[in-house]
């Protein structure tokens, strides 16, 4: 009894502080030879409300003081810190960043550099021990804080950097760990709804490109310790929806999830944090009787928590891309960073699901050791390679287009049509009726034709809509045509 | 018929009239859709598209209602289409026409 009062005394003193560490001074401006950035704090509560809205404007300001300074031009990076750090001088995060801004300021010529540093309680004790056993305790905090505040401050932070297509500012943003975290689900939805905007605007103007009016030039999720349960919704959405996202001619990406096969800590530790935390949770299993007609879903994945479990990195099925090492770059050196006389190369993975504009992957560990150790040069180069060079155009979405067709494939689309309407129309009309009872009938089998089955079938409503789907295929692929036409019985002229 | 699933896509613009007429046809025969628009692209050339893009808008037809064919015409000047009755505009707009742009008028059989 006494050793656990003991404990609870401890843990009680050794507390950090629930305080803002920035209150009166949160903005470090550049000193000439020591420190050639601007350094800005922005902190958030456990709740995730700002300790001082201030902190924001101040920010802002710094970034267009330094615009200024820079005729227009301004490099900002932004970085959300992740367990066991804060906004203290006694947090390694802010000492690791400070060198990274440093680096980039002395790379970067004459256009200046500011870095905001995104505060949050991520570390509730200095206690060793009890430190280890903060995870789930700060993990729910890195759930909870990213609410309306931070996402605010965030876009205020992108919008402030790129004003406008021809801006040749760069912002980039990194969370790091549960800064990952915080990071992604404090942009998802956001993101989300600008996409759609961009969307409807196009449909109604008939504009060529589904543009993103520049939220940044990267955001990264390195060694993210967020499930990929967070990620896996955005991604479906890009995945069913077609979208891509370039800067020119180049694949860049919109959001970018990248962990080092030398971290252990999400690889192995993570599933293990977890576990206690998923039992209280219901976790479905994926019964996909037709995986076509749900591109949003990853094949052979039966059940969600294995994306609750592992990271988006860290699962196999959801990783876009691969890096490889080589001894001369790529054809394409723009896809290549050399470290320490080799060159890491980045490539779409063969066979891959995630053909999507958020980008997963695993890295080496020659450049990101361990879970932790983030703020290094090689890792800075290979962060180059995914942004886009100054003469490329800004980045847009696009939708697919509709490919070159035969007049023998115009024809048989045409009579699908003509059949998909007349089994519609016969279960529209007569449900009840025997008319309507055989083109119901008629339509189950047809799919079953196209290799759809099971319980998806048992609602009739579902039957036509998973008919429309197949034949949806076609637009991506004008040679199903002939496939879906001989399962509805339809004879091709030629 | 506006509250429906719509689906956007791209044409190639440089094609002629007949090729595009194809192709809206084609994509909606593939997305089960009605042409609602259809306009020139904004802007230059967009990446890895086009040198010239029309962009279209489907939406997809009530269950159990058939897909209209859509049929182009090129107008000239700004005056009325002079649709005839049984003819159903579905959009006037600027398009690219062989790389030119053109107005063009889009209308499905009533």
């Amino acid at each position: 009894m006494r050793n656990v009062l003991l404990i609870l005394l401890l843990s009680l003193t050794a507390c950090v502080p629930n305080r803002s560490f920035r209150q009166s001074v949160s903005v470090y401006p550049p000193i000439p030879g020591e420190s050639p950035y601007t350094l800005a704090f922005i902190e958030f509560d456990d709740m995730g409300e700002f300790w001082d809205r201030t902190q924001l404007n101040r920010a802002l300001q710094s970034i267009n003081d330094a615009k200024a300074r820079g005729n227009g031009q301004v490099i900002v990076v932004t970085f959300v810190h992740g367990w066991k750090n804060n906004a203290s001088d006694d947090s390694g995060n802010v000492w690791g960043f400070r060198d990274e801004l440093k680096d980039i300021a002395g790379r970067s010529g004459n256009i200046p550099v500011v870095g905001v540093y995104i505060g949050w309680r991520g570390a509730a004790t200095n206690v060793p021990f009890l430190k280890e056993l903060s995870f789930g305790n700060r993990r729910n905090a890195a759930i909870r804080i990213p609410g309306a505040n931070i996402t605010e401050a965030l876009h205020k932070i992108m919008r402030t950097t790129k004003q406008g297509e021809n801006d040749r500012s760069k912002c980039v943003l990194i969370g790091h760990s549960f800064g990952g975290m915080v990071l992604e689900r404090a942009l998802t939805q956001s993101m989300v709804s600008l996409i759609n905007d961009e969307e409807e605007k196009n449909g109604k103007t008939g504009a060529s490109r589904i543009s993103i009016p520049s939220p940044a030039d990267l955001i990264v999720f390195v060694n993210s310790a967020a499930p990929a349960t967070e990620g896996k919704q955005f991604l479906g959405m890009l995945k069913a929806g077609h979208y891509y996202y370039r800067s020119g001619t180049r694949d860049v990406p919109f959001f970018l999830a990248i962990t080092s096969k030398g971290d252990t800590a999400t690889e192995f530790l993570m599933p293990i944090g977890h576990f206690p935390s998923k039992i209280t949770k219901a976790m479905r299993q994926y019964d996909l009787c037709d995986p076509d007609a749900h591109p949003e879903f990853p094949p052979g994945i039966p059940n969600q928590s294995t994306y609750y479990l592992h990271s988006t990195a860290n699962s196999p099925v959801l990783q876009s891309h691969e890096i490889f090492v080589s001894d001369r770059p790529d054809d394409d050196p723009a896809n290549c960073a050399e470290v320490h006389q080799k060159w890491y190369c980045v490539r779409p993975k063969a066979n891959r699901w995630n053909d999507t504009p958020y980008w997963a992957m695993r890295m080496q560990a020659e450049i990101v050791p361990d879970h932790g150790t983030i703020f290094r040069p090689e890792f800075r180069r290979l962060l180059e390679v995914f942004l886009p060079t100054r003469d490329e155009t800004p980045r847009t979405l696009e939708r697919v287009a509709i490919p070159n067709i035969t007049s023998s494939q115009l024809d048989l689309s045409s009579k699908i049509q003509k059949k998909r309407s007349e089994l519609e129309a016969s279960w529209v009309r007569h449900k009840n009726e025997k008319e309507g009872q055989d083109a119901l009938k008629e339509a189950r089998d047809i799919l079953g034709k196209l290799n759809v089955s099971g319980t998806c079938l048992a609602n009739p409503d579902n039957v036509f809509q998973l008919l429309r789907n197949k034949i949806k295929d076609i637009v991506s692929d004008p040679s199903k045509v002939v496939q879906i036409a001989e399962a509805m019985g339809i004879k091709s002229d030629q | 018929m506006s509250a429906n699933p719509t689906h956007l896509a791209a044409i190639d613009g440089d094609a002629t009239l007949q090729v595009q007429e194809d192709k809206l046809n084609f994509g909606q025969n593939g997305f089960t859709a009605e042409a609602t628009s259809y306009a020139k692209a904004a802007g230059g050339k967009p990446p890895n598209q086009f040198n010239h893009t029309n962009n279209v808008t489907f939406t997809e037809v009530d269950i159990g209602a058939d897909v209209r064919p859509i049929h182009l015409k090129v107008v000239e000047g700004t005056g009325a289409a002079n649709l005839a009755d049984d003819q159903d505009e579905a959009f006037d707009s600027e398009v690219y026409i062989e790389g030119a742009v053109k107005r063009v008028v889009g209308y499905h059989e009533k």
